[in-house]
């Protein structure tokens, strides 16, 4: 079957995601905010997974970091796991924890050798708790490190083949960091390993108040721009389909407005199997 | 030091502005994608705060709230990665905060906030009927006891508190509220 197109759980749009009869929808949600005893947000949550698949996206695991992974949090994430059976599991390729404090924020690093070592070993312990595959997310970025030792898609690709993980591609996320760090979005998307990719993310972004342009903030509080839909094209007109998000946290819309982006991805799946099936026909 | 751990902590340190130990990292000096990530941070830990204390930002109002609530996140960052545990100590540093000195009942609306936050998700669990309290008799009750729903808080306060807090509960503020 063809992946499809998910979008977001917001708890503005509970009843009506429950109600949706849309064929191959499913829904993501952050785990961080189901870990919890009980009560009406997991009681939704367990309802609409009766009806749909889910994806559960992690923000906290803090991969890309000295420390292990939060012992506590990875247990919670199992059990949340253990309860509602994801189709997927992905985190992100950043930090926020250091020294007890949570920074609830997707932090940089120099991509170092020593890095990419520390992060290998995180990713497997999460996998090995888990006892699952995840994705591992290419984050937006804002600062113009120095010390790099690889590009990120180097970096990515290394990552899958040492830890066994896939990843997980955010379009917008490519074409931000491309514009604030000066690289081209494009060789970034042609560059991913293709067998790697086990979802793509899109979303909206914004110019920063005080900058300008010239530094785009990933908001997930827009559309996605038409600069990232023609990216997210090249990107399964190489690939093929891979489940696809729209991802919105913030200035939720309403629930039909998402629909239609979704439905927009969605087309363009079905567009990029269909070339797909050809091709091989083909062959 | 591995260099990872090295920058981690500088990088941190320029979070909260101290000190300027990530500048042997940055291509441009005081690069303002550093304020980017810094007022990400505070908004992750403000926006967590507001979701769990909609009554005092209602009391306050929402600029006046989120200034606080800025505050009160660089004397208590949170400490784990699910921020619904993030605020448990806001209500106290409330009753302490100066500009609040004219408003002496927000840390105690930011009790109940809090208490109805904890509610709110505590463990689900069938409540006894009256039907069913009715078949036992006196030794069964001794026998079986008697035990609070999970989601059950107490808590003792003056009653025109409770009135004002009630005053405050819109179903806009929140939509899970």
């Amino acid at each position: 079957m063809t992946p499809t197109a998910g979008l977001s759980l917001k708890p503005q749009h509970y009843a009506e995601a429950l109600a949706t009869p849309a064929v191959g929808q499913w829904f993501e949600v952050h785990p961080e905010n189901y870990m919890c005893e009980g009560g009406p947000r997991l009681a939704w949550l367990a309802a609409i997974r009766e009806r749909h698949p889910l994806s559960l996206h992690g923000v906290g695991l803090s991969l890309a970091a000295s420390e292990d992974p939060d012992r506590v949090h990875l247990v919670a994430l199992k059990k949340l796991a253990d309860r509602f059976e994801p189709f997927v599991i992905s985190e992100h390729l950043a930090w926020s924890q250091r020294g007890g404090i949570y920074n609830p924020d997707l932090l940089p690093f120099p991509r170092t050798l020593d890095a990419l070592q520390r992060i290998v070993a995180n990713v497997s312990q999460a996998q090995d708790v888990l006892q699952r595959r995840i994705l591992i997310e290419n984050p937006s970025l804002y600062l113009d490190l120095q010390g790099h030792e690889m590009s990120e898609v180097d970096l990515l690709s290394e990552l899958a083949k040492r830890s066994g993980c896939g990843l997980l591609i955010d379009v917008n996320n490519v074409f931000v960091s491309a514009n604030n760090l000066g690289f081209e979005a494009e060789a970034y998307i042609d560059a991913i390993p293709a067998a790697a990719i086990g979802e793509i993310h899109l979303a909206g972004h914004r110019p920063d108040i005080a900058v300008g342009e010239n530094l785009l903030i990933d908001t997930h509080g827009e559309a996605v721009s038409e600069d990232v839909w023609t990216l997210f094209q090249r990107l399964v007109t190489r690939i093929g389909p891979r489940a696809t998000l729209i991802e919105r946290d913030d200035n939720i819309p309403a629930f039909d407005e998402l629909l239609t982006e979704r439905h927009r991805a969605g087309a363009m799946l079905e567009a990029a199997s269909a070339r797909a099936d050809r091709e091989l026909a083909h062959a | 030091m591995p260099e990872l751990e090295a920058f981690q902590d500088a990088f941190a340190a320029a979070l909260r502005r101290e000190s300027s130990a990530t500048d042997a990292w940055l291509k441009t000096p005081d690069d303002p994608g550093l304020d980017v990530y810094r007022n990400t941070v505070t908004a992750g830990a403000v926006d967590a705060l507001a979701s769990i204390f909609p009554t005092v930002s209602a009391l306050v109002g929402e600029a006046w709230f989120r200034a606080a609530a800025a505050r009160f996140t660089r004397v208590t960052p949170p400490t784990r990665p699910s921020m619904l545990d993030y605020g448990e100590a806001f209500p106290a540093w409330m009753s302490m905060f100066p500009p609040a000195a004219d408003t002496p009942y927000l840390g105690l609306v930011a009790h109940i906030d809090w208490l109805w936050w904890e509610a709110h998700f505590a463990g689900d669990a069938d409540l006894l009927s009256f039907s069913a309290i009715a078949t036992l008799d006196e030794s069964d009750l001794d026998r079986r006891g008697l035990k609070l729903h999970p989601a059950v808080r107490l808590a003792r306060f003056d009653q025109t508190l409770a009135s004002l807090w009630l005053a405050h509960q819109a179903p806009a503020l929140s939509v899970e509220r």
